[in-house]
């Protein structure tokens, strides 16, 4: 019972660092651009809101905790807001193909991330993370910590506000795309750009902002995996390039559906933490090399999800028409 | 974009028809002078240095000695080895983005027979069949999501993708399998490793490197093959109606171009690493791909970047070395960022051009 809460747990911890990515990546691409950089964009966001918090606490011996709530969040979401701006400005403005500049923003959004943790390591003097413990008390406080209310707390009270943000956000986005007149606007952007542009509708606006935004949702999933799933330590070493690859995979599985990409991140986490955790679970004792042999499983299960989402032929279950293309008005 | 009902907008684009030779090479060197410009800047923010010293560094640590230029020509090699081998994939509109995965496949299908052969068979046996099922290896890690393309239009960018992980963990499997204590080190064999030539250990590396271009320049361009792949990159529908068989090439081709990533594998494990790691590649997967599509596929523009980009590389280290306690090797990749971004940047007033209130449209 313990090792199937404690899965589900980590599960929804991490699902939250993938929806983030997925819903970034979904208000991008509704635009009709698909941005590779999510990898880098989540290292950009998590490594300057980890690093704004960790400056932050060791300026001030008692912090104050609305600013460790504000500061990192909103250094996160302006890094990587920078970051798809960057992208946004060379794919719009400069129309560079999207593939490629998605890739340098990966390698160069990852090489940042490495390169100021590098920084950080060399002025605490520790040999292999840096920690922003205040940071991330104020971040992982929640109701089953101060009332313990068994199994059921365990399971949906135990995590920080950041984790019910994510669900309220996609909600949101949910709303804003299907039911106001921007997000017929920006879907409209995404699927015609042409036709949007005959409307009165200024493309290159909305491009620039739905990235940029998308973007900075990105970074605020960075931070999240910072502070709550490594519980505020930045090491040298974390896996948050593959969690960027599953966000990208995650928006077809969740068919461009903020609603979707709820039910589909917690779905994709707990695979992935299948591998580790169906063993304890079952009792079954699998030797170290299989255990990450299992470690493909969310691959596996994306390339699967991939196949499946391509054999689907109705209409609304398919990607915004233009995803991909650049925009030229004197061509059509 | 605001006035336009009223006037005409201050700035306004237009397409270009043709670009003459010397404005491409005035663009993209102005580009080149920009991006190692930002670098050289970027370094002395971060170093307390002065700019020329930077560079003075980034040149010494690149040429100083045979080693360093070695080790200069190898990575600019492997780069390049890549690239070639993803340039046809992308010519035909195959995204294939998991170059590291095909290197990683070709590496374990050669480290297999350095492991459970390598004491009994000569070299000229060996090596062979290590060439042979790296390049068989790291055709097939993309000829999968060939295959789902073109049965089910299944979006070959994330696929090839998610096969890289796929890859990694297999050798993460491999390495524990094959190594009881859980860390493998070198494979050590009595044979299975490239041999040198005229006293250089890396001289395979290069020859294989300027074949591999020679003969992807020949294949691309001069055979029917290369006919094919460009007619189904740029218009697929010409292609079905000439009888090209979309099945058939998207298929070759994508065994092709994973097969040369292969052979990169072979290289690494018979001549640089002599074992199998994760990192096997260094991370030229995302690099080789921005490579090959800035050369636009030109083999001399692409044995041109990576020489860029390995000096970029090779001079970014040595200036990490100078300052260990401060940076750390990360900063390769921070620089190869910036340098690929004003390329990509570039490619628009190639493209483009920009026109000025009243100004007129020349040049048509």
């Amino acid at each position: 019972m313990n090792s199937l809460i404690s899965w589900i747990h980590s599960s929804i911890i991490y699902g939250t660092v993938i929806m983030f990515g997925a819903l970034g990546e979904i208000m991008t691409e509704k635009s009709g651009h698909l941005n590779l950089g999510v990898p880098g964009l989540m290292y950009l966001g998590g490594f300057a809101g980890f690093a704004s918090a960790f400056v932050y606490e060791r300026s001030t011996d008692n912090p104050n905790t609305l600013l460790l709530i504000l500061i990192p969040l909103l250094c996160a979401f302006l890094a990587a807001m920078l970051g798809g701006l960057l992208y946004s400005f060379l794919t719009v403005t400069l129309r560079a193909n999207q593939n490629v500049t998605g890739l340098a923003l990966t390698s160069l959004g990852v090489g940042i991330g490495t390169f100021g943790s590098a920084r950080l390591l060399s002025v605490t003097g520790s040999q292999s993370y840096s920690v922003a413990s205040a940071t991330s008390a104020v971040y992982t406080a929640n109701i089953n910590s101060v009332a313990n209310l068994g199994a059921f707390g365990q399971i949906f009270l135990s995590y920080g506000f950041l984790t019910y943000a994510a669900v309220l956000l996609a909600v949101l986005l949910h709303l804003f795309l299907m039911h106001t007149r921007r997000g017929l606007n920006l879907r409209a952007v995404g699927e015609n750009p042409g036709t949007a542009d005959a409307a009165g509708i200024n493309v290159t606006l909305y491009k620039y902002i739905a990235t940029c935004f998308g973007g900075g949702i990105c970074g605020i999933g960075g931070f999240y995996y910072i502070i709550e799933y490594s519980s505020g330590k930045w090491s040298s070493q974390n896996s948050l390039e593959a969690v960027g690859w599953l966000a990208v995979a995650l928006v077809i599985f969740s068919t461009w559906k903020p609603k979707n990409a709820i039910w589909a991140s917690y779905l994709f986490a707990l695979l992935f933490w299948m591998a580790t955790n169906l063993p304890t679970l079952t009792g079954i004792r699998i030797a170290s090399s299989v255990t990450e042999l299992l470690k493909m499983t969310p691959y596996i299960v994306t390339i699967l999800v991939l196949i499946i989402a391509s054999t689907r032929k109705k209409i609304e279950n398919r990607g915004p028409a233009s995803l991909g293309l650049s925009y030229f008005r004197e061509e059509r | 974009m605001k006035n336009e009902k009223t006037r005409e907008p201050l700035l306004r684009l237009a397409k270009r028809d043709t670009v003459s030779p010397a404005r491409a090479v005035a663009v993209r060197a102005a580009a080149i002078a920009l991006a190692l410009l930002f670098c050289g800047i970027f370094f002395v923010c971060v170093t307390d240095s002065s700019i020329t010293d930077v560079y003075a560094a980034m040149i010494s640590g690149t040429f100083r000695s045979s080693i360093t230029v070695n080790t200069f020509f190898k990575e600019a090699c492997m780069l390049l080895i890549i690239a070639v081998g993803l340039a046809p994939a992308f010519k035909m509109s195959f995204w294939n983005i998991g170059a590291q995965g095909q290197v990683l496949a070709g590496g374990m299908a050669a480290a297999m027979w350095l492991f459970y052969l390598g004491n009994n068979l000569p070299n000229a046996v060996i090596l062979p069949l290590m060439f042979v099922s790296a390049a068989v290896g790291g055709g097939i890690w993309a000829l999968i999501p060939a295959v789902f393309r073109v049965k089910f239009t299944t979006n070959e960018t994330l696929f090839t993708l998610m096969m890289n992980y796929i890859a990694i963990q297999l050798i993460k499997f491999l390495r524990i399998t094959w190594s009881p204590i859980h860390a493998l080190g070198m494979i050590s064999r009595k044979s299975g490793t490239l041999p040198a030539l005229f006293g250089n250990a890396n001289a395979l590396i290069y020859v294989i490197a300027a074949l591999a271009v020679i003969l992807m320049y020949v294949y691309m361009n001069k055979t029917k093959h290369g006919y094919e792949i460009s007619v189904i990159g740029e218009a697929p529908n010409t292609a079905r109606y000439a009888g090209i068989s979309e099945f058939r090439v998207i298929i070759r081709t994508a065994f092709i171009s994973g097969a040369v990533c292969g052979i990169a594998g072979f290289l690494y494990v018979s001549a640089i690493d002599h074992t199998i790691s994760e990192t096997m590649g260094g991370g030229y997967g995302f690099t080789a791909v921005i490579v090959a599509w800035l050369a636009k596929f030109n083999p001399i523009f692409m044995t041109l970047i990576s020489m860029l980009i390995s000096f970029v590389r090779t001079g970014s280290s040595e200036i990490v070395s100078r300052n260990t306690t401060t940076l750390d090797s990360s900063i390769a990749n921070i620089n190869i960022g910036i340098f690929l971004f004003f390329m990509l940047g570039c490619e628009f007033f190639l493209n483009y051009k920009v026109v000025f209130r009243g100004g007129k449209e020349t040049g048509k």
